[in-house]
């Protein structure tokens, strides 16, 4: 190694402007960079709903004879629109984990003892978060139309909507596990926390089988579940007959989840100093 | 305990009217619980100083550091920095400050040239200054071959430089550094003395914690000592070395059954209280200088005590210690740290 020069002062000419913007998109930038960088996590948080697609059209392909299913309707297109909502709904749990390994790793202390907001740090987490669980859907969708036989009965501005009805929820429960993971901030632990929340969550819902057909405790959750409104409004517009109801539930429900995240997560990362 | 510290006479001059001090505490704490990790400090340092936070682990060093740096809240105490109150204002402070800690505050995730990309984008610099910056900081901390490569690739005094680089992007006025060079090879920290001294050269205030007497010795202008959170001493390096005596000889005994025979015919020599004698036949008896070492010879013949060993070494923090709290640094087996 050669002897080290002198430490080198900023050269002349060079201006600071520092922005919100630019805060938001070089740390969304760097998440999203991560997430290409770690080929195991992408390979995971794929192969997950892949096998939750491929077992449950196969497994409950037979619920389509029942009773308590919307008649002319195939399993898969029944399901597909589940799953893009579960598969948000599970992405949104790797932010706790993402969030809890930078705490972890001293990066947060670099960004905390820079002049930078505490909430567009992250904002960053959950915008790249979002990105990544959309990106999950749509390869979801591919896959459901290319092997499964999944079609949209709609219009194409229904295709799409099926597709955006589930981001406000996913923005909500990015921000509640952010919260989650800055409160736990141990990575392993985010993780039994995530299916803990997830779970029940994805279960007892309208996402697999229709409410009615759940026993009669399950169905009591299950209409309490915003997984349910959220489902059953991206259902709406797959199956060509859009639900007003569900979708004003669901991005009510998500209005709301997001607001009081917002706050407790913000206010987690601000207490990390005491 | 006050501990105000200052830049030398010819140095303010140098600066013209006096200056706000770049660090000031008064009274600062920070307890977890029961436990007081620190107690009362009250530090001054000048624009353009060099302070060394000299202690062993577990001393408050870490704690201290991390209360300026605004990511630790002082649960007693008030403390400014820049002028700015770090409690009510921790997003001013920031703008003045840079922190390299004692583990690397780096992104693992990115190159080297895209952590320091990153940082100089979040300060606010166009696209191109950022590169521009992230390439003349990787050639002067030596780590443009690696730039590209993925930080696992980095030697543990790589990722140290490199985050000292980062901490430097934006030019800060005051710079902490959190005992930056413990765990480096002999190279490595040689390279951080140097870059730490350039700092100070071109008028950056620095805090400097260190384990080692070498170098705050090395590099501080005044030390301040502080053992479980409190200060116990400040001074500079020379005086604090003047106040233990300033060497110690090391003698190695024969026999070890002789320990507290050597003791006795030695105590008149020693300038502060004596530790028991080590393992294996050793005692370490701080002396005024080196013309103590032939009456350490005499004594020890006139008393009858042969010896295998006698060396003259620089003091430790450990012979600091024992001289200023009367018990060495290390905690003591069984002992509450």
């Amino acid at each position: 190694m050669t002897a080290m020069p002198a430490a080198v002062p900023v050269p002349a000419g060079v201006r600071l402007r520092p922005s919100v913007w630019l805060e938001v998109t070089q740390l969304t930038g760097r998440n999203l960079r991560k997430i290409m960088r770690e080929p195991t996590l992408v390979f995971f948080s794929l192969a997950m709903p892949v096998i939750m697609l491929t077992l449950f059209s196969q497994v409950f392909r037979s619920i389509a004879q029942t009773s308590n299913f919307p008649a002319g309707v195939s399993y898969i297109d029944y399901l597909l629109p589940a799953v893009l909502c579960t598969t948000l709904t599970q992405s949104a749990t790797t932010s706790s984990t993402a969030i809890a390994t930078d705490l972890e790793s001293g990066i947060v202390d670099r960004f905390r003892s820079m002049p930078i907001h505490a909430w567009t740090v992250l904002l960053a987490r959950n915008v790249s978060d979002v990105v990544r669980g959309t990106a999950q859907s749509l390869i979801m969708l591919l896959l459901g139309w290319a092997v499964f036989g999944f079609r949209f009965h709609g219009s194409a501005a229904q295709a799409v909507a099926t597709l955006v009805v589930a981001l406000p929820l996913s923005f909500a429960l990015n921000w509640l596990f952010i919260w989650i993971g800055v409160l736990v901030r141990k990575p392993e632990t985010t993780q039994i926390a995530g299916m803990l929340v997830t779970f029940p969550l994805m279960f007892a819902s309208s996402a697999y089988v229709p409410i009615a057909s759940l026993p009669a405790w399950l169905q009591v959750v299950a209409k309490v579940n915003p997984l349910s409104y959220t489902v059953d409004a991206a259902r709406g517009f797959a199956l060509g007959h859009p639900d007003p109801g569900a979708l004003g539930k669901s991005l009510l429900i998500a209005a709301i989840l997001a607001a009081v995240s917002v706050v407790g997560a913000t206010a987690a990362y601000r207490r990390i100093d005491r | 305990m006050s501990a105000a510290l200052g830049v030398t006479e010819q140095l303010v001059a140098g600066r013209g009217p006096a200056r706000d001090a770049a660090v000031r505490t008064e009274g600062l704490g920070r307890s977890y619980g029961a436990l007081q990790a620190v107690a009362e400090v009250d530090l001054q340092i000048d624009a353009g100083a060099i302070v060394g936070l000299l202690g062993p682990n577990g001393s408050g060093k870490t704690t201290l550091i991390r209360m300026l740096s605004t990511l630790l809240r002082p649960t007693s105490g008030r403390a400014w920095v820049a002028g700015v109150d770090v409690r009510a204002n921790p997003g001013q402070v920031r703008r003045s400050i840079g922190l390299t800690g004692q583990y690397a505050a780096v992104d693992p995730f990115l190159t080297g040239r895209e952590n320091l990309h990153m940082v100089g984008r979040l300060l606010g610099m166009s696209r191109r200054d950022a590169s521009a910056r992230a390439s003349q900081l990787l050639e002067s901390f030596d780590l443009t071959d690696a730039a590209d490569r993925a930080l696992s690739t980095y030697s543990g005094g790589m990722q140290r430089r490199l985050d000292l680089a980062l901490s430097l992007t934006g030019n800060p006025a005051i710079v902490f550094l959190d005992e930056p060079t413990t765990g480096l090879d002999p190279r490595s920290r040689f390279a951080m003395w140097q870059v730490v001294e350039d700092l100070v050269a071109g008028g950056t205030t620095v805090l400097l914690s260190t384990q080692y007497l070498d170098e705050a010795d090395r590099l501080a202008e005044r030390v301040v000592i502080l053992d479980r959170g409190r200060v116990v001493a400040e001074g500079t390096p020379g005086g604090l070395r003047s106040r233990i005596g300033g060497d110690v000889v090391e003698v190695t005994l024969r026999d070890a059954g002789d320990g507290s025979t050597a003791l006795q015919a030695l105590r008149a020599l020693a300038t502060s209280p004596v530790d028991p004698p080590l393992a294996g036949g050793r005692l370490r008896i701080p002396v005024r200088d080196a013309e103590a070492l032939p009456q350490v010879v005499r004594l020890l013949d006139g008393a009858g005590v042969p010896f295998t060993g006698l060396a003259l070494h620089e003091p430790t923090l450990d012979d600091v210690f024992l001289a200023l709290t009367g018990r060495p640094a290390a905690p003591l087996p069984g002992e509450p740290t």
